[in-house]
């Protein structure tokens, strides 16, 4: 699983698959801290100076997001009819999850969230959170789960994500695949 | 079937059949919406006054000379799609080529085509060759293009 921080998704160009025309850009990620879900994206026109969208685009329509541009499969995937969908409008309201603690359910202290990670490719959603430890001297990734307690200070990683903690991005994208395979979620 | 590439015939003479006089030259090509085939060929002229020959008016499409049918006749562009065209703004030459996934594949370096139909064949592209197949749509700010299976790359 190829896995990208939802940081570098701002900026990207959003692309019509239908035309080959860039229809907008990545202004800012939308994520919803308490279910640990990646809401949408909201944007700015093209351009040097272009101003910011009224229009917003959900992550259920979009059709895969990559390295290189958020793709989408035709512009009538960006809403704006003006009605912001509801978790979309709730983005002050949303429990916010970066400098939060991460803490393990048998009491360490795992480190800040310092982002979120994306899986890239086709249904693109939230995976993890990358971590930096007190000291600043290590990073690590833990993967997203239902079973994570969230009060606003704090989360505690469930010790079934114990196991698939991993320092280093690439290691990290196998891990997620892993945790969130078949059998594993029928464990939970 | 025949081929040729873009960079190839740019410059080729294109000549009406029946009074044999030059009535211009490849300059450039409109393609559909989807890059896959070509709809007219650029001739003559600049922007607004740019003028086109469409596909059904070449009778043959030579190594040397593209031959126009009788009576046929170059047109003046009519469309926003044939204006982007002539404009350069959607060209294949030079295009940055993004897949499906939103994976650049660098940019377009020649379009090779069937010279009998007007169908694109293959899309070479500093990254390797895109066959006509993948190709999704051409816009002005890329090729969209399908992703690479293993069994549709030779």
């Amino acid at each position: 699983m190829n896995l990208i921080r939802a940081r570098d998704v701002m900026g990207l160009p959003v692309v019509s698959i239908a035309s080959g025309e860039d229809v907008a850009e990545v202004r800012d990620v939308v994520y919803d801290g308490e279910a640990h879900r990646l809401v949408g994206f909201t944007l700015n026109k093209r351009g040097m100076f272009a101003g910011r969208l009224k229009a917003v685009l959900a992550t259920g329509s979009v059709t895969a997001i990559g390295p290189d541009a958020v793709m989408i499969d035709a512009e009538s995937a960006i809403d704006d009819s003006g009605e912001r969908t509801a978790g979309l409008d709730d983005l002050g309201a949303a429990r916010p999850v970066i400098g939060n603690r991460v803490l393990s359910a048998d009491g360490n202290d795992l480190g800040e969230v310092v982002a979120v990670i994306v899986s890239t490719g086709e249904e693109p959603c939230a995976v993890g959170y990358e971590l930096q430890s007190s000291d600043r001297a290590d990073t690590s990734f833990v993967p997203i789960s239902a079973q994570m307690a969230l009060s606003g200070e704090n989360l505690v990683l469930p010790a079934a994500a114990t196991a698939f903690v991993r320092n280093d991005l690439a290691g990290f994208g196998a891990a997620i695949a892993a945790y969130r395979s078949p059998e594993m979620e029928n464990d939970q | 079937m025949t081929t040729d590439t873009f960079r190839n015939v740019e410059g080729r003479k294109v000549v009406a059949s029946d009074t044999a006089e030059s009535i211009g030259s490849v300059k450039g090509f409109v393609l559909d919406a989807g890059g896959r085939t070509i709809e007219a060929i650029h001739v003559d002229g600049h922007g607004r006054r740019a003028m086109i020959l469409a596909w059904p008016a070449v009778q043959a499409f030579g190594a040397d000379v593209v031959m126009a049918n009788a009576g046929a006749d170059r047109s003046t562009i009519d469309s926003d799609h044939q204006k982007a065209a002539v404009k350069g703004v959607v060209a294949m030459l030079g295009t940055r080529v993004l897949t499906v996934e939103g994976h650049e594949l660098g940019t377009v370096d020649d379009v090779e085509f069937d010279t009998g139909s007007g169908a694109v064949v293959r899309v070479t592209t500093n990254h390797g060759p895109v066959d006509a197949h993948r190709l999704r749509s051409l816009g002005s700010y890329a090729l969209v293009v399908d992703e690479a299976t293993p069994s549709t790359e030779r």
